[in-house]
């Protein structure tokens, strides 16, 4: 099982790391919005988790651009400071899985991994590598 | 004989006055922006602007940006426009009648539909194609508005109508912002209570020789040529130093074209953009200054000494040549139209200070340093000059110059410390060294230029021409 | 800023302030004359009123012919005679006058100035006269060997001065002294000639230079410092965020084994005395609890006291310095430090900004909506940017109702009843209604629109009506305000009051009232299209504007 973790603040990523690895995932970190979208597209993660404001791309882009194109099987979990209803909405509504507000906890959030871990379907798509337009 | 004497007499004490209060204004100036920085630094240790982006209670902004033939990086420019993180926020781009693809591509690729939107006539402007929005949920944020050509005024006024923030950003298409730019931008508005905070503006640097992808700074770099690196220093000097004395002093009759945040209100109820001047973007700011000091409300105008947004300077001397040739014009109009604000003690530090600032020593200097120097001529040529007065005099005034420059260089090592590289700030010192012999004097000349084309084309200066937008940046 | 802008100005003033050249004078000590160079468009008429001499006789000095035309010879003799020329310790002081020197012995010295003619020449006999004349006096009295009684500048003094016969040759033997006493004497003469200060520029200017060098020695200080620290503090932050991650993750209940994991790394413990490592380690904890809760912050918390940090924090706290201050109170508040609740809630009217809202906030964190007590006794401003950050911390709390808001809302002081206003709209405190219609009759039009804009969300049956009440008298802001909310809070009752306002002069208030008028009105598209096809325009692209949001 396969996890990408996209956050800038480096300790975060890092302690996410830890934690997740702990648990028992293959990590890959990425510490910006640009890393992480090169990354989706050559590792072809289980599950995303993504901070939004992120330098180069939003965690909002990513999420559009995974559930419009590369894969959309892939769940993601959208981790964000940002807690108000409109940005919740418009994250769910680009395709984001899940929604974790800061602060948060991080034995909550393995639980909820855990949830898509079981939800995962047997065969993952391959990525077919075809973005949509405003991505080029 | 005593009547030369006299006349002469004034003539150069008016002239060593004149100088000798620029070099003390300078002086003040270094100190003023010591003192505002160091405030600035040390307030900003302690604040997190992200909390803005997701509250609903930040105040709403409309991003108006004009377009004109810029087919080849509209797509890119609008993409970064975008992905600005905030919450209350709509870009309004304003395709002011291109006669490239520009608006095909925007269709095409943002997926837009034309829609029957109501726009506010609360600033004439001219009459409107259409109104675009997208058809994805991604780009709800966007308005494309397709207008006759009509100057960049004209089109800023056109996305003023259609704003519906409270405050609006104006921004030149082609900039780069920094991540958090809108934010640093629109903090400012929010920090005074007693006093309207009627715009606010940032730093602008010169992106030259960047390295820049997917319309966002990844690098920056000293640019490589002379030009643009002569003018990375001079917007080094102007932004750290002058404008944030000038702020300091809650002085400042400009913030950038490039990216200035406004009162959506207040523009609308002074008028708008002047569409009559090349100088837009003081001319609104002095406007609205003097629309407040009138009314004798409280205000503020501020700046933050943060560099926000980059942009591509000119690289050849023609262009450079017409750019220091609109600015010169756009100042003249703009002081010409508020002249009534000069020395006089209604409007104010605006009237008694700014104001008179910017008449002496921005706009008449051109004229006064080509007085200087063609007397100096003839009388060198008839034997009247005193070399060693001169040489000391002119050495006095380089080193002056230098000190200044490098006092700049210093601010900016110690406060944003944008060039990284030792070599780099090696290179702005020699720059600085070669500035007042090179540049400046080209800059002068231009200047001038702007000067005598303002005396001749007063009487036909009607109807604009349909040029596209160059920068209007001034740094001073 | 046109900072060189005087580079070619001083060009100007060397010539302006050059022009009175040195004159200098040739021939013997009874037949003086100054060699002239003749410019172009000069004449003997235009040399003659140069010199104070007749055009005729600088001709006959020079066997020359007198003519008004253009002079062929490049250079004149103007003779020195004493209709023009003031001999050295000569009594006739002069108006106009300009130095003449001569060169002798290889020196050159003054012998006498050059008297062009802007007065006659008289016996000075004017006190405004005496400083130059004294300065005179004094040159010659010095190689007189000071044996002159008479001292001071009185004007007796000054009449008195022995006619001495200064010749040429003897005076350039202390040519140096005069040369001196003669700029003295000049500068005291009341103007302020830069010429004269040729060597105060001089010398100024290497000061300058001297300055420019240190600047960039600094700099390049500076920059070594800085690369530096940054470097070193490269290192220490992969070891800070190793063990601030790793006691982040830490699961264990037991105390001994968690402070096992807190232990330094040997690297961070030598650094550890520097103040700078430390903050570098309260930084990160800071920016680590921001976005974490549960076991994770509080072991951030634990982690924080252990390495003793607290302590820094709390010395901040003392600090005078404002900046420093402010900061210990955010790390205090940030690592839940509520002991120290009540010095900090002193500083909650502070008169420094930051430290105020840094205090307010910390207090929040704390205390929650109880902590908002402060405001009743708050006598400055709370700024947008401080109620938005307050209302932030205080939406993530589980509590909704703020205690006391009635009184707050009498509050004299304005901003605190505008932030009761808006924390009474984010929280929907419906109890408030009458409260908040109240403050629609508030003298401050910023508080009446934050009422209008609250009353969107706790609004009851009776709110369209005192809203339509108040409209007549409101400012366009707040109308444009009143009919937004009458949208959410209309009914039909409104409908005859929203179609009047159709008619208002701004396109705004047309627009709002026409949105408003919809949701209030179930024929409104019919009302609006009836005056669109009377009117025209506006009303056909509000018409359309409209249908548009329909849609969508």
């Amino acid at each position: 099982m396969k996890i990408l973790i996209a956050e800038d603040e480096p300790l975060m990523l890092r302690a996410l790391e830890l934690k997740l690895k702990k648990e028992g995932y293959e990590v890959i970190a990425c510490n910006n919005g640009k890393e992480a979208i090169t990354q989706i597209g050559l590792s072809e993660p289980d599950l995303i988790i993504t901070d939004i404001m992120m330098p180069f791309s939003s965690g909002l882009e990513i999420v559009g651009m995974v559930k419009n194109g590369i894969n959309r099987n892939i769940p993601i979990i959208v981790l964000s400071s940002m807690g108000q209803e409109k940005i919740v909405e418009e994250a769910f509504e680009m395709g984001a899985d899940d929604y974790v507000t800061k602060p948060f906890s991080l034995t909550e959030l393995a639980l909820r991994i855990k949830r898509f871990v079981k939800q995962q379907p047997k065969v993952i798509l391959k990525p077919q590598g075809v973005p949509v337009k405003p991505y080029k | 004989m005593i009547w030369f004497d006299i006349i002469s007499g004034i003539i150069s004490y008016g002239i060593f006055l004149y100088s000798l209060s620029l070099v003390i204004i300078y002086v003040l100036i270094g100190i003023f922006s010591i003192i505002e920085t160091v405030r600035h630094l040390r307030a900003n240790s302690f604040t997190d602007f992200r909390l803005l982006a997701s509250s609903p209670l930040a105040p709403s902004v409309s991003i108006i940006a004009p377009a004109y033939n810029e087919g080849a990086t509209i797509i890119e420019n609008v993409r970064s426009l975008l992905s600005i993180y905030y919450s209350n926020l709509e870009v309004i781009i304003i395709n002011d009648g291109s006669t490239d693809d520009c608006l095909e591509k925007l269709v095409d690729v943002y997926e837009l539909k034309k829609v029957d939107e109501f726009i506010r006539h609360a600033i004439p402007t001219r009459p409107i194609r259409g109104i675009y929005k997208s058809t994805n949920p991604v780009y709800k944020k966007l308005v494309v508005i397709d207008k006759v050509n009509g100057g960049k005024a004209d089109a800023l006024n056109t996305g003023i109508n259609m704003a519906c923030n409270d405050y609006i950003v104006s921004i030149d298409v082609d900039c780069i912002l920094e991540q958090d730019a809108l934010l640093k931008i629109v903090k400012p508005l929010m920090d005074e209570n007693s006093k309207r905070v009627i715009a606010s503006g940032g730093v602008v640097r010169i992106a030259n020789s960047c390295i820049i992808e997917d319309g966002s700074l990844v690098k920056v770099v000293l640019p490589k040529k002379y030009l643009p690196r002569v003018q990375a220093l001079e917007y080094i000097r102007a932004f750290l130093l002058g404008r944030m004395a000038w702020s300091k002093l809650n002085g400042l009759l400009l913030i950038s074209g490039a990216f200035g945040a406004f009162d959506k209100d207040l523009v609308i109820k002074c008028g708008g953009y002047n569409p009559n001047t090349v100088g837009e973007d003081m001319e609104l700011v002095v406007r609205m200054r003097r629309y407040m000091e009138e009314r004798k409300e409280p205000y503020l105008v501020k700046y933050i000494p943060d560099p926000l947004c980059w942009t591509e300077a000119p690289t050849s001397f023609k262009i450079l040549a017409r750019q220091r040739n609109r600015w010169m014009r756009g100042m003249i109009e703009t002081l010409r139209a508020h002249k009534t604000m000069f020395f006089n003690p209604r409007y104010g530090l605006i009237g008694m200070i700014s104001y008179p600032y910017w008449f002496f020593f921005e706009m008449l200097a051109p004229v006064v340093e080509t007085f200087g120097l063609l007397s100096f001529l003839i009388m060198a040529i008839v034997g009247l000059v005193e070399w060693h007065f001169f040489f000391s005099i002119l050495f006095f005034i380089v080193a002056f110059g230098f000190l200044f420059s490098t006092f700049a260089i210093l601010m900016e090592v110690m406060s944003y410390h944008q060039y990284k590289k030792r070599t780099e700030i090696l290179k702005l010192l020699l720059v600085a060294l070669t500035e007042p012999f090179v540049f400046h004097p080209f800059v002068v000349w231009s200047s001038l230029q702007g000067f005598v084309d303002y005396l001749k084309k007063k009487k036909s200066w009607g109807t604009m021409t349909r040029e596209g937008f160059k920068k209007v940046i001034v740094p001073n | 800023m046109r900072i060189l802008l005087t580079i070619i100005t001083c060009f100007f003033l060397a010539a302006a302030f050059g022009q009175k050249q040195k004159f200098i004078a040739g021939g013997s000590s009874t037949d003086l004359y100054i060699n002239h160079k003749v410019a172009s468009k000069e004449t003997y008429s235009s040399i003659g009123n140069r010199y104070n001499i007749s055009p005729q006789k600088i001709a006959y000095y020079n066997n020359l012919e007198f003519h008004n035309g253009k002079l062929l010879a490049k250079y004149l003799k103007v003779p020195l005679s004493s209709q023009n020329f003031v001999r050295m310790g000569d009594t006739r002081i002069v108006e106009g006058l300009t130095p003449v020197f001569k060169k002798a012995n290889g020196k050159m010295g003054i012998i006498g100035y050059l008297n062009r003619g802007l007065m006659q020449p008289k016996i000075s006999e004017d006190a405004s006269r005496e400083d130059l004349s004294s300065s005179i006096k004094d040159s010659v009295r010095e190689k007189t060997t000071n044996a002159d009684s008479i001292a001071g500048p009185s004007r007796d003094s000054v009449t008195m001065v022995a006619p001495q016969p200064v010749v040429a040759k003897k005076v350039t033997a202390v040519s140096k002294e005069f040369r001196i006493d003669n700029n003295k004497a000049n500068r005291k003469r009341g103007f302020f000639r830069p010429k004269e200060y040729v060597k105060e520029f001089f010398s100024s200017a290497v000061t300058l230079t001297v300055i420019t060098f240190c600047l960039i020695g600094l700099i390049y200080f500076y920059l070594s410092v800085k690369k530096k620290a940054f470097l070193s503090r490269q290192r220490l932050k992969t070891h800070v965020v190793k063990l601030i991650s790793t006691a982040i993750i830490n699961e264990d209940e037991d105390q001994a084994a968690q402070d096992e994991t807190f232990e330094l790394p040997r690297m961070l413990m030598k650094q550890f005395q520097s103040k700078d490592v430390r903050q570098l380690v309260i930084d990160e904890l800071i920016v680590a609890k921001k976005s974490l809760r549960g076991k994770a912050a509080l072991n951030l918390v634990q982690l924080y006291t252990y390495l003793g940090l607290l302590k820094d924090s709390l010395e901040k706290l003392k600090s005078e310095k404002w900046y420093i201050k402010a900061k210990g109170i955010q790390e205090l508040a940030m690592m839940d430090q509520s002991k120290m609740m009540l010095p900090i809630f002193r500083q909650t009217n502070s008169k420094n900004e930051f430290v105020r809202m840094e205090a307010q906030s910390a207090i929040v964190h704390f205390g929650g909506f109880k902590g908002l007590r402060f405001l009743h006794i708050l006598t400055y401003p709370i700024s947008d940017w401080q109620q938005i950050k307050l209302i932030e911390q205080l939406s993530l709390l589980s509590e909704k109702e703020l205690p006391d808001a009635n009184k707050l809302l009498q509050s004299k002081n304005h901003s605190v009843v505008i932030f009761t206003l808006k924390i009474i709209s984010v929280f929907h405190n419906l109890a408030l209604h009458d409260d908040v219609i109240q403050c629609l009759h508030h003298v401050n039009p910023d508080v009446r629109y934050h009422a209008i804009k609250c009353l969107t969300n706790i609004y009851d049956d009776t709110t369209a009506l005192t809203l339509q009440d108040v409209y007549t008298t409101e400012v366009i802001r707040n109308r444009i305000a009143i009919l937004q909310t009458l949208k959410v809070v209309g009914s039909t009752e409104q409908a005859d009051f929203l179609y009047l306002q159709l008619f208002e002069d701004d396109d705004s208030i047309k627009l709002a009232a026409a949105s408003a008028l919809i949701e209030c009105c179930p024929d409104a598209l019919e009302l609006i299209g009836e005056v669109s096809s009377q009117k025209g325009y506006p009303y056909t692209n509000i018409l359309h504007h409209i249908k548009e949001g329909l849609t969508v």
